[in-house]
């Protein structure tokens, strides 16, 4: 080819349009009906995932609850045999029963209760019709706790259930107690986990003593591994779609004549990303406001291991610095999806094409999202900077690893740079690629046709 | 303002597509771009558009690149097609925004051609229905007692129109930014005679407003009504390209009408000439020029034969394309 022709060729990279695109995209979005119904709901779910994890969660607080209240209006002498072999003391269980149920009723069974010393056996033999017998075995597979009453009982069953339900609290607390374990040991065990200092983000935040373990740092991760996913599966669904529509019904030759490839595509992408966006904000400010009312208007007790369950509060737990840095990842994780679906609905040629290029990015999308979740669980010291640097892991965890101190302040830096690189890398190849798949009738959404397209 | 065209050359792979094609337009007029089914017509205008690279050669305009930041275009594919789901008048500001018009400019051109390509209806489907109310209200029909609550008129998308008013939506895109070139490829496939001709009356003011226009299209007759110059491309070759006049001169006056009163077959096969049709004694004969012609005449004018029409004319559009295509189809 000469050197002349070389000078006339056409600049495929230039941005003029991008404005209109990007906006006539938005508009287009906010109007159809279909993308509103999808605005509402992940708004909804966004909003309502706090209440709905809180209200879950003080369920099942409520049922444990329960089990300390008891009653014994049908029966008049509950009888406590402890063949355990562990001391317990009897008073200190009326006490206990007392301040557990705190009314007059918890006083009245704590009155009823009455330790026996013959044993169990003998006992049963002799209970009446309002009797009850609680006792405490040790057999060979460990310990038992059962409730007894006598064979023509006139005693509500439920109250006797009651009964047993808090006689095995209180043995379980005696043995704890007789084992030398405190209490912040027993939260510690249910954590699983030691706890981790939060170096870099203490140095980020300059103020913060804040602890993150295990299964926070993983609760957080998968949040926002999730959230990467629902926008990146969202937008690139939407671009192509329209890059296929726009190319099946032959738009694309009007459109060419009046805005570039690059700019054609990035103001689809952006159109679509503010769209995103827009519903992220709306989702995240009325998360926000549904937390003010539930725990400072309606002074709701926060329930301790609600934190580290599904929650889009995620975005603004870290301070407004991380929540910038979530939003770049975001952004990156966004456009590189987006550009990548660009690439593959250029090369759709028909409608059928699109669930084929669709399912190619979603498996990318959900590999990225499988192996930051899988790596980030694992306890080697070299994961969390495979995830920070290695797409498509680093769209999925950079930001949250950063948060909770996994990596510094220098690999937060080269995971940026890796996302910055591979966008416009995406972007240079993705106007190659669209230029010359978008006028072919026969290609298909796979990878020889786009290495194909970048050779013509 | 000069359009040139220079060796315009694509390849796919080994297959050549477009195969050195050159023409130049150094003042305004129609242009045609003539040929068979995947002759490379439109390849060679997105090649000149700029939207498909090119393998070799050069287009400029006025001496520099041809493309869109260097001259207004407008343009009408082959392929043609609008966004389905969405509204007329939004896809059309959308593309008259893409191309710089903007505001009370782009409102008011999208209401003068509404009106002149006669698709107001679907643009601005209110004012249609109050217009037809006030029509019946005019031919005296009563109004109702009390007042009837407006109902809302939706405003149309391109899944609701015809071909042919969908072609007219997109040939009013390409007029919006009132283009110095417009290339028109195939404009009036698929329209009927209305619509044709409310496309041709267009054109015909476009050309006398001075615009450079590239047609391309197999209706021959249509094309001879416009053109000036012609490029008439055959598997990715242009085998005739110039002034179509001066082809027309090149290939002689051939074509010989001869109408007269009586059976003439005997004179017309003595002068060695070759008769395509007969009809009552309305001849259509095959000439090899002017002297030939002539020879005819006088030969029937010795034996006091009265003629009734005798036109001797050159060859239209549609038997050059024909023999040119042809006669290479046959060699190859």
């Amino acid at each position: 080819m000469s050197s002349e022709t070389k000078q006339t060729r056409e600049n495929i990279y230039r941005l003029d349009g991008l404005s209109k695109v990007f906006k006539f995209t938005f508009l287009q979005t906010i109007k159809s009906k279909s993308y509103r119904v999808s605005f509402i709901i992940f708004v909804l779910v966004m909003i309502m995932q706090k209440p709905i994890n809180y209200f879950t969660s003080r369920a099942g607080h409520a049922s444990t609850d329960a089990k300390a209240t008891v009653s014994a209006e049908s029966i008049d002498t509950i009888y406590f045999s402890n063949e355990s072999g562990l001391p317990m003391d009897v008073n200190e269980i009326k006490k206990d029963l007392s301040a557990k149920t705190e009314d007059e009723a918890g006083k009245q069974v704590a009155d009823k209760i009455t330790s026996i010393k013959q044993t169990a056996d003998e006992t049963v033999k002799s209970l009446g019709a309002k009797d009850c017998l609680v006792v405490i075995s040790r057999g060979e597979e460990g310990f038992a706790v059962k409730g007894v009453v006598a064979e023509e009982t006139e005693v509500d069953v439920s109250e006797v259930d009651a009964l047993a339900g808090f006689f095995e609290e209180e043995f379980t607390t005696a043995k704890q107690e007789q084992s030398g374990i405190t209490e912040e040991d027993i939260k510690m065990l249910q954590n699983g986990i030691s706890v981790e200092k939060l170096a870099s983000y203490t140095e980020y935040n300059g103020s913060s003593d804040e602890d993150v373990t295990k299964t926070q740092f993983m609760g957080y991760a998968l949040t926002f591994a999730i959230i990467i996913f629902l926008v990146s599966s969202m937008g690139a669904s939407y671009v192509i779609g329209s890059v296929t529509e726009e190319k099946t019904s032959k738009l694309v030759e009007s459109l060419l004549v009046t805005v570039r490839p690059m700019a054609l595509l990035l103001g689809k992408i952006l159109g679509m990303l503010a769209y995103v966006l827009m519903t992220l904000l709306t989702g995240i400010i009325g998360a926000k406001i549904i937390d003010i009312v539930m725990f400072d208007v309606m002074k709701l007790e926060p329930i301790q291991g609600t934190e580290t369950m599904f929650d889009f509060g995620v975005l603004t737990k870290f301070g407004y610095g991380m929540t910038a840095l979530f939003i770049v990842t975001l952004l990156f994780g966004f456009l590189a999806f987006g550009i990548l679906a660009g690439m593959l609905g250029s090369a759709c040629s028909k409608t059928e094409d699109i669930q084929s290029a669709t399912g190619t990015v979603m498996m990318i999308s959900m590999a990225g999202y499988l192996g930051s979740v899988f790596i980030g669980g694992l306890s080697a010291a070299w994961a969390p900077t495979v995830l920070a640097l290695v797409p498509p892991f680093t769209f999925f965890s950079l930001p949250v690893l950063f948060a909770c101190g996994k990596i510094g302040v220098g690999v937060l830096v080269g995971g940026f740079a890796v996302q910055a690189v591979l966008v416009v890398l995406f972007a240079w190849l993705m106007a190659k690629t669209y230029r010359n798949l978008l006028l072919a009738d026969n290609s298909k959404p796979k990878l020889g046709a786009l290495l194909k397209a970048l050779k013509a | 303002m000069s359009l040139v065209v220079k060796d315009l050359f694509k390849q796919y792979g080994e297959k050549t597509v477009v195969d050195h094609i050159s023409f130049s337009m150094e003042k305004p007029g129609v242009y045609a771009l003539l040929g068979t089914n995947g002759a490379g017509k439109s390849t060679s205008i997105r090649m000149i558009l700029g939207m498909l690279e090119k393998s070799g050669g050069e287009v400029t305009w006025n001496g520099g690149p041809l493309n869109f930041d260097t001259c207004n275009i407008g343009y009408l594919a082959e392929e043609r097609g609008l966004y389905p789901k969405y509204t007329l008048l939004d896809q059309i500001r959308y593309f008259g925004e893409l191309r710089g018009v903007t505001g009370k400019v782009l409102e008011d051109r999208i209401a003068y051609w509404a009106e002149r390509l006669k698709v107001e209806e679907y643009l601005f489907p209110e004012k249609a229905t109050e217009a037809e109310e006030q029509k019946k209200e005019a031919e005296g029909e009563s109004k109702p007692a009390r007042p009837v609550r407006k109902k809302k008129v939706k405003p149309k998308s391109a899944d609701q129109l015809s071909k042919g008013n969908q072609q007219k939506i997109q040939f009013m895109i390409a007029m919006l930014s009132d283009p110095e070139l417009l290339v028109l490829d195939e404009p009036f496939s698929g329209l009927d005679p209305v619509n044709t001709d409310i496309l041709k009356e267009v054109v015909r003011e476009q050309i006398a407003a001075g615009k450079y226009i590239i047609m391309s299209s197999h209706q021959m007759e249509v094309v001879e009504e416009f053109c000036t110059d012609i490029t008439i491309l055959h598997r990715s070759k242009a085998m005739v390209t110039g002034n179509l006049n001066d082809i027309k001169k090149n290939y002689g006056r051939v074509n010989l009408l001869l109408k007269v009163e009586q059976d003439v077959t005997d004179i017309i096969k003595k002068e060695g000439i070759e008769i395509l049709s007969e009809k009552e004694y309305e001849y259509r004969l095959k000439v090899t020029g002017d002297e030939q012609g002539n020879r005819l005449l006088a030969a029937l004018v010795e034996a006091k034969i009265p003629v009734v029409r005798f036109d001797l004319s050159e060859l239209s559009l549609h038997e050059i394309f024909v023999r040119e295509v042809g006669e290479e189809a046959n060699e190859q």
